[in-house]
């Protein structure tokens, strides 16, 4: 070839690789035949490449000059004897199409070519050796031969369904997924998450349209959507959605029927209101004078199930309502309740006599729960407030005082008001000092005396009867209006207990503020019977027990209250049942002074209800208990 | 005569009985003092029986104390006794310097002496504002804890308290200048007679007949004046015979 022709063939080449690139078929392998002929330089092609079905193209082309022509003799496909090239069929530009052909193999073309030298007679052959003849043509042949291949791999993964395609946090589980192409021919499918969210992996068995993945969430993975992806030897799937959802409240308990005391009080009837798809709020309303006013809800999303919807809200009124007794089962389209109604009445929304499980994944179009129920202790309703006071009242000061110890402490009190500035008051305050610094002052050492002061000392510091109703949250604030506060409403999880105040007996604005030393002032537990109660505890703070010891010689008893409900959700009386083995209180509800004023604040109110009073015990009956007599939890029966 | 034996011998039987009680009340006290389960009566119990038998254990106690009154009380119980160890003394003067040159204003009265009778006065109001306490706490700071200080000092009777007993008498707080007489007259401190005069003169009638009523424990004739000049003429009878009947100022 002469250097212009030559250079003019090498710009065509260039062509026609930047068709190949931007404009024609994609070509995905393509020989490049170089022969040498007669010092001239000829280069041959042949492609191969396939199309989405797995087709194969083998075509053939060479240099378009006219003096040269490029035939293809023969080809074959190795292994693929039925798409041999057959005689005739040869030449230049030609394509042969076949297939489809099975994935994940590598494909190969033989090519075989004769490449034909025509010249024009002007000196006959390049090498002399020909004679042109009379017309000048004749021609020279050179039979290269070629290879060619194509991969046809296997096609990626397509997912078409998964199922589920949620689950909560923490989960586990396996995944149904089907498609095309998932595992290949090899046995190759991988599975995972683009997260770390979710581990993954394919169970045994899968096929090309069908695999099983186990999976388990995590704990703490993000609520969402998560992209699963299936991958074989061709590549990745297109990912799938799978959706994480907040994790239910722990489910009931296995056989919280267990108990077989008396379940049932003022319990009736359990109403769950429907749920319609998407998302929204499930209710439950409970009838009977002790649950009225209960109304749990929980919300729940599209991708909730009557199951979930149903056990979190089972859950939610054990943890908060229900103590014993519960036996809440979820049902939906697919589920009906089967559960024991021994102890309590049963009222079911749905209907039917077995229990089985919803497998459907789809949003929820009804939920509920049945059981039967017995109260916590919290879902009695009611707040309830003890306040210990003195009842100023009901204390009658002894006789035979001595006449020093009249003149000090009155017999009808401190003036009201009292004059601050006159002997009365201050001869009574220095006596107070006297008795708080260990000295008897104007008490003589005699019972009589010390009775007197006694009695007149907590007479004159008597708190006001709380009356007919209280607010207990106002009432707290107020120290002075009470020796010991407790308040325990255990349907909102609170609970107090707080030492009041002493007012000063001879008159002042004065008060002191009781002893808040003791483990139990605001002590919440579970007593040998595995009833809850929340225990309150406290004495006059530290000047009125050097006093108290200085008229008795010995320390002030504890005084408490104690809060307690049966498994019935009834405040528990004890009365004066001792506590066994502990025999130091005589009363297990109460200390047997100062008063003690019980309120109940229905759930939801703010002012309590008088309930009922218990009557202080005589001062000396008090003086007499053990030193320092206090309420241990542990004995509390 | 049979009549007559019984009823001679019935109070001798109760004496007998009642020094039989006051002895157990006694050991009682020493027990608990020396088991560390004691409070400020049994102290006292210990005191006033002069139970020096009790010293060990109550200077024991008062090294473990960590509650300032209790340990004041212990102090005022050894002094009483006779501990001449100064730490006792020291540790009640201190407590009851602290409280005579207390900053805390009289809990009821304002600065020009009027009472405020079911209120607290503006003065102690703005010291616990300043103090950051509640007005009652700092009302039972004035009322009780302060003057109980001077109270424990005076208590003992020592006249090495006679100078701090003076100048409390100066005290804006009514209640330490009580405690301060009060104390004062237990030192039998003749040559205070002049100072407690003149405090009954400038305190209020009501305040002034407290003062008075501890000249009443002075056998001094302008001590007993002042005292019928101060006091109601039925208080300072009363007075006079409880103190002919053996009661001492603080009672004992």
């Amino acid at each position: 070839m002469k250097r212009t022709q030559r250079l003019w063939f090498i710009g065509i080449c260039a062509i026609a690789f930047l068709v190949c690139v931007f404009g024609g078929p994609q070509r995905k392998h393509v020989l490049a035949q170089t022969q040498t002929f007669d010092d001239n330089v000829f280069t041959i092609y042949a492609s191969i490449d396939s199309d989405s079905n797995n087709n194969i193209y083998v075509d053939t082309f060479g240099p378009t000059e006219d003096v040269w022509e490029v035939f293809i003799d023969s080809f074959e496909v190795i292994g693929e004897p039925e798409w041999e090239l057959s005689d005739g069929e040869s030449g230049e530009g030609y394509s042969l199409q076949f297939g489809p052909v099975p994935p994940g193999n590598t494909y190969s073309a033989t090519v075989n070519y004769t490449v034909q030298y025509f010249f024009n007679g002007q000196g006959g052959s390049p090498d002399g050796s020909d004679d042109c003849g009379e017309l000048g043509e004749c021609s020279a042949y050179d039979n290269p031969t070629g290879y060619v291949s194509i991969d046809i791999p296997f096609p990626p993964p397509q997912i078409s369904n998964i199922s589920p395609h949620f689950d909560v946090q923490g989960a586990s589980g396996t995944i149904h997924v089907q498609g095309k192409n998932l595992q290949d021919s090899s046995g190759t499918l991988n599975a995972y998450f683009r997260d770390n969210d979710i581990s993954v992996s394919v169970n045994p068995g899968a096929t090309a349209s069908n695999a099983d993945l186990s999976y388990s969430i995590s704990p703490t993975a993000l609520i969402g959507a998560h992209q699963l992806v299936l991958q074989n030897s061709g590549g990745e799937s297109e990912p799938a959605t799978f959706t994480v959802n907040s994790a239910p409240a722990p489910p009931p308990p296995a056989d919280p029927c267990a108990v077989t005391s008396s379940p049932q009080v003022g319990f009736t009837s359990i109403v769950p209101t429907g749920t319609a798809s998407g998302v929204g709020t499930m209710a439950v309303s409970f009838s009977g004078p002790n649950f009225s006013a209960l109304t749990p809800s929980v919300t729940y999303g599209p991708y909730s199930t009557p199951e979930s919807i149903a056990a979190h809200m089972a859950a939610l009124i054990t943890q908060n309502y229900i103590q014993y007794g519960l036996s809440a089962k979820a049902f939906g389209p697919n589920i009906v309740y089967n559960g024991l109604t021994t102890l309590g009445t049963v009222t079911n929304v749905a209907t039917g006599s077995s229990y089985t499980t919803n497998t459907s994944s789809t949003a929820a179009t009804a939920a509920g729960i049945a059981c039967y129920a017995a109260p916590k202790a919290p879902a009695l309703t009611v707040e309830t407030t003890v306040v210990a006071w003195i009842d100023g009242k009901a204390i009658t000061l002894p006789s035979g005082a001595s006449g020093g110890l009249t003149s000090t402490f009155l017999p009808g009190g401190p003036p009201k008001p009292v004059n601050i500035l006159s002997e009365i008051y201050r001869n009574c305050a220095l006596q107070v000092q006297e008795l708080a610094a260990g000295s008897l002052g104007s008490v003589s050492n005699t019972a009589a005396d010390k009775a007197y002061a006694n009695a007149w000392l907590l007479k004159y510091s008597a708190n006001q009867d709380p009356g007919p109703s209280i607010n207990p949250t106002t009432f707290a604030a107020n120290p002075s209006q009470y020796r010991l506060f407790n308040d325990y409403e255990p349907s909102a999880g609170s609970a107090i207990g707080l030492a009041g105040g002493t007012p000063d007996p001879c008159g002042s604005p004065l008060f002191v503020l009781g002893d808040s030393s003791s483990p139990y002032l605001d002590y919440s537990g579970t007593s040998i019977s595995g009833y809850q109660y929340h225990l309150a505890e406290g004495r006059v703070g530290s000047d009125g027990q050097a006093g108290w010891a200085t008229l008795n010689g010995e320390a002030i008893p504890w005084i408490w209250s104690l809060i307690e409900f049966d498994r019935n959700g009834k405040l528990v009386n004890y009365g004066n049942k001792k506590t066994v083995p502990c025999d130091t209180p005589t009363s297990v509800n109460y200390q047997i002074f100062p008063t003690y004023s019980v309120y109940v604040t229905p759930l939801g109110a703010t002012t309590g209800s008088f309930l009922t009073k218990i009557n202080q015990g005589t001062i000396s009956a008090f003086a007499s208990l053990p030193p320092g007599q206090s309420l241990v939890p542990s004995c509390i029966p | 005569l049979r009549l007559a034996l019984v009823l001679v011998l019935l109070p001798c039987a109760t004496y007998g009985q009642a020094v039989q009680r006051q002895s157990d009340e006694v050991v009682n006290s020493i027990a608990k003092v020396k088991s560390g389960d004691f409070n400020v009566a049994n102290i006292e119990v210990i005191a006033k029986a002069r139970a020096v038998e009790a010293v060990p254990a109550l200077e024991e106690q008062f090294r473990r104390a960590t509650d300032v009154r209790t340990k004041a009380k212990i102090a005022n119980g050894l002094v009483r006794l006779g501990d001449k160890d100064d730490i006792y003394w020291n540790y009640l003067l201190l407590q009851a310097t602290l409280a005579v040159d207390s900053d805390l204003p009289d809990a009821f009265s304002d600065s020009n002496g009027n009472a405020m009778n079911q209120a607290f006065s503006p003065e102690l109001i703005a010291w616990a504002k300043a103090h950051n306490v509640t007005v009652n706490a700092a009302g039972l700071l004035a009322v009780n804890d302060l003057p109980i200080k001077v109270m424990l000092l005076g208590q003992t009777g020592d006249p090495r308290a006679v100078p701090l007993l003076r100048r409390a008498l100066q005290s804006h707080n009514s209640f330490i200048v009580l405690n301060a007489a009060m104390g004062l007259a237990q030192i039998q401190d003749k040559d205070s007679i002049p100072l407690l005069i003149d405090t009954s003169r400038r305190l209020p009638p009501g305040l002034a007949t407290v003062v008075a009523r501890s000249l009443v424990y002075f056998d001094d004739p302008q001590a007993q004046s002042a005292v019928d000049t101060y006091m109601p003429k039925e208080k300072a009878t009363m007075a006079r015979e409880e103190r002919a009947r053996g009661r001492g100022v603080f009672g004992w």
